[in-house]
């Protein structure tokens, strides 16, 4: 990109003094860099109590029968585990954190197009969060539906669901009007020069995942609505002693649900378009091909919900077509894959920290993806329905595929964001730990799921239990790898190194920019004429 | 005095609520026609495709249940129980009295009912006796309605399924009408009995274990929710395609 290099006069985003000072000064910020540190700062509190959530749950399962907690607690454990993941970090996750920091930068703009609209998104998600967790800790104990909230258990049950859903439903509006400013920015605020076909990847996948999540959360919104006039009100909508329909909520809960995955999955194909490139010193392969596969996963995401309910009921001529559409599904994110692998190919390598993030997220989110195949299968679905396989695909896509792009991002973009180098040595260290532990947590489930062990139980047969030590074990050293990784990036946002402009001779435009970034992004609006990814400069 | 927006929501829901509601009449019930016989003019097609009269084929004692060969509900529990029954019981199937499967859909075929049969056979014990004394019918739609009527046996079409009640049906050997077993269950005593009394020229009350109804759910809500679900779909998609093309036709913002 033949940018125009821009010197930096303006004081950074990080020191500059608005018209609140401290605290003040960051949460009623208008500036998109600072709302994305807003966002990441919440994110990884949620993450931690998740992480935490999560390895309680491996703790009980350690041993059949009950181990530290009784059945009731592991329930509202695994839904507040999932809440959280899912719907405080996963799903606004790589968008609201990266998106917000990075999309206006590498399109060339100063800001969002709705600044406060921007921070209203993060102040909605905060109440949300809020109104989600203290479910937990209010009325008549923890909800226990697991994070799905299914029908007719949803409001059968007399634990404290109506806080849960309705947090789910106002987290639902962040993330709508975030997509809708993302539109609007990649609409409008693109520098001149920057075609469609000239934008780098990353806000190619931000869009297409704007677009679902404008599109897709006011179906759950609304759902999540009627669960709550039903529980509150008696309208019969999915009670079949009220005259509902509980395979309905199934549908409606899906039909978001499902692309949600792509909103939390897109954004992170984005960062690894991102970050092949430069650690190759090569163009993407196949640019078209990618930004083509991004927005045909988001628009088929539409339409393949009903393989969630396999088991429910659902006439044959469905189920095939839906078995047919998942599998349709898996043909752009091949085309990705396979274009990530090609971009590698004779590249001039460099084995950083965020590429290994990125070479592991293909290993991991391969294992997830072929896994997916056996349960878009109509046949092998209904053996593994329900049983630990799913759990094991599952955190393989999403931990493995956000998580892992999660984790490469910010160790990408974390010198332009804070304007300093990590340990490298340290994260690489943290990374191996991790990995290990991730595998080791998560393949034995697997294997137990085909053996027939159920999901959501605190206990099991003993014919389990070898692998459940394994998985266990898994879990505690994936926790040491977490806690390295989160201290190296913690101590050197404070203490590292200074930070070149361009430490990994990146081309899109953030990295014309100072590190860290002025608080108006360019002293000038760069022009656009070359192509994202040309090295050749 | 004007109402407050808190009510408009319920409102608005009280009207779906009342819109569209089904109503499933007492088309699908069982009237029971005890001491009445089977016409002589019912024709049906046997497992081998050959047509027969209903009347002559019923020369013992026998038990007629309607199902259909492609129902999704409770037509195969129905089935299953004939089966258990007939492993079971200490009469002879065939000798003592027999069993008729008659499908109330014209869709179904001899093919169908052959290979439903041959189904259940494989996994029998008494794999002779059932052969002959277990049979499986299907019809047209005009000798399907005199059968059903002649029965009181309702049953109503929905989408492309039925809905309808599981019984079995006593028929003595002259084709009189002596006995409505409501829903699937039977025990082989109450087999025994009712067999013992068809032979006698006996009608009996009918049995009661549960009013048992397979129909495809269609719940009101289904259609109260759909009528939501489409009307916010549409106004989701508009303004979204309103949106995009807004986006596309007016100019862009000022760079400034």
């Amino acid at each position: 990109m033949n940018a125009e290099s821009t010197h930096m006069h303006e004081e950074n985003y990080l020191k500059y003094q608005g018209k609140f000072k401290g605290l003040l000064g960051w949460i009623f910020s208008t500036d998109h860099k600072r709302i994305g540190l807003l966002y990441l700062y919440s994110i990884a509190a949620f993450f931690i109590l998740g992480a935490i959530l999560g390895l309680m749950m491996k703790l009980e399962l350690i041993a059949p029968g009950k181990t530290i907690m009784e059945a009731q607690t592991y329930n509202g454990i695994f839904t507040l585990h999932g809440i959280t993941m899912i719907f405080l970090i996963v799903i606004p996750g790589i968008p609201a954190v990266f998106g917000n920091f990075l999309l206006p930068i590498m399109i060339g703009a100063k800001d969002v197009a709705f600044p406060k609209l921007n921070l209203a998104s993060w102040w909605v998600y905060i109440f949300g969060a809020i109104v989600a967790v203290s479910s937990q800790f209010m009325g008549d104990g923890p909800p226990d539906t697991g994070w799905t909230f299914y029908a007719p258990y949803s409001f059968k049950t007399n634990t404290n669901m109506l806080p849960a859903v309705l947090g789910a439903f106002i987290l639902g509006f962040s993330s709508v009007l975030t997509g809708l400013n993302f539109i609007v920015t990649i609409h409008r605020m693109r520098a001149p020069g920057m075609k469609w076909l000239k934008m780098p990847l990353f806000p190619w996948a931000l869009y297409a995942t704007a677009w679902v999540q404008l599109l897709a959360t006011p179906i759950v919104a609304i759902t999540l609505l009627l669960v709550v006039l039903e529980r509150t009100l008696q309208i019969g909508f999915f009670d079949p002693a009220l005259g509902g329909d509980p395979v309905l909520y199934q549908h409606l809960f899906w039909i978001y649900s499902h692309p949600a995955v792509y909103i939390m999955i897109l954004p992170a194909m984005g960062v690894i378009s991102e970050i092949l490139p430069t650690f190759s010193q090569k163009p993407i392969f196949g640019y078209k091909a990618v930004v083509f596969s991004t927005m045909l996963i988001a628009f088929i995401g539409y339409f393949v919900w009903g393989h969630h309910m396999f088991t429910s009921g659902l006439s044959e001529v469905s189920l095939v077509a839906f078995s047919f559409l998942t599998f349709l599904v898996a043909i752009p994110s091949a085309i990705k894959v396979f274009n990530w692998v090609a971009t590698l190919y004779q590249g001039s390598i460099v084995l950083k920290t965020p590429l290994i993030w990125a070479a592991s997220f293909l290993v991991v989110f391969m294992i997830g993806g072929l896994t997916g195949l056996v349960l878009g299968s109509l046949a092998t679905n209904v053996h593994v329905h329900d049983t630990a396989f799913v759990v094991a695909h599952f955190h393989y896509i999403i931990f493995g595929g956000v998580g892992f792009a999660f984790f490469a991002a910010i160790h990408y973009w974390f010198p332009k964001i804070f304007g300093r180098m990590y340990d490298a040595k340290t994260a690489n260290t943290g990374w191996g730990i991790f990995f290990i532990g991730f595998n080791t947590l998560y393949f034995p489930m697997f294997y137990l799921g085909i053996k027939g062990m159920p999901r959501r139980y605190f206990d099991y047969l003993p014919e389990f239990h070898g692998a459940n030590i394994l998985s266990t074990f898994g879990a505690i050293i994936l926790i040491i790898g977490l806690t390295i990784i989160i201290s190296n990036l913690i101590k050197s946002a404070r203490n590292g190194e200074p930070a070149e402009a361009n430490p990994w001779n990146g081309v899109t435009l953030e990295w014309k920019v100072s590190s860290p970034p002025s608080l108006e992004n360019f002293e000038e609006i760069p022009t656009i004429t070359k192509k994202p990814y040309d090295f050749t400069s | 005095m004007a109402l407050g927006y808190k009510y408009y929501i319920p409102a608005f829901l009280s009207i779906l609520l009342v819109w569209n509601s089904p109503t499933i009449g007492n088309e699908i019930e069982i009237s029971e026609k005890l001491g009445e016989y089977i016409p002589n003019d019912i024709l049906l097609i046997n497992e081998q495709g050959d047509t027969v009269n209903l009347l002559e084929e019923i020369t013992i004692p026998t038990v007629i249940s309607f199902v259909y060969f492609n129902c999704p509900g409770i037509c195969t529990p129905l089935l299953n129980e004939t089966q258990s029954i007939i492993e079971k019981s200490n009469l002879e199937l065939g000798t003592d009295y027999q069993f008729f499967a008659i499908s109330f859909d014209p869709r179904d075929t001899p093919a169908l009912a052959l290979q439903k049969k041959n189904n259940y056979i494989k996994s029998m014990q008494k794999k002779t006796e059932a052969r002959s004394g277990w049979k499986f019918f299907t019809s047209d739609s005009l000798n399907i309605q005199k059968v059903t009527s002649s029965l009181g046996f309702g049953f109503k079409k929905v989408g492309t399924e039925y809905i309808h009640k599981a019984s079995m049906i006593f028929v003595n050997a002259d084709g009189m009408i002596i006995r409505y077993n409501m829903g699937i269950n039977l025990l082989p005593s109450e087999l025994q009995i009712s067999v013992i009394e068809a032979n006698k020229g006996n009608t009996l009350p009918k049995t009661y274990k549960n009013d048992e109804y397979c129909f495809p759910y269609v719940a009101p809500a289904y259609q109260r929710l759909n009528n939501i679900a489409k009307a916010f779909g549409i106004i989701i998609i508009a303004s979204a395609l309103l949106f995009f093309f807004y986006l596309i036709i007016k100019p862009k913002f000022s760079k400034n």
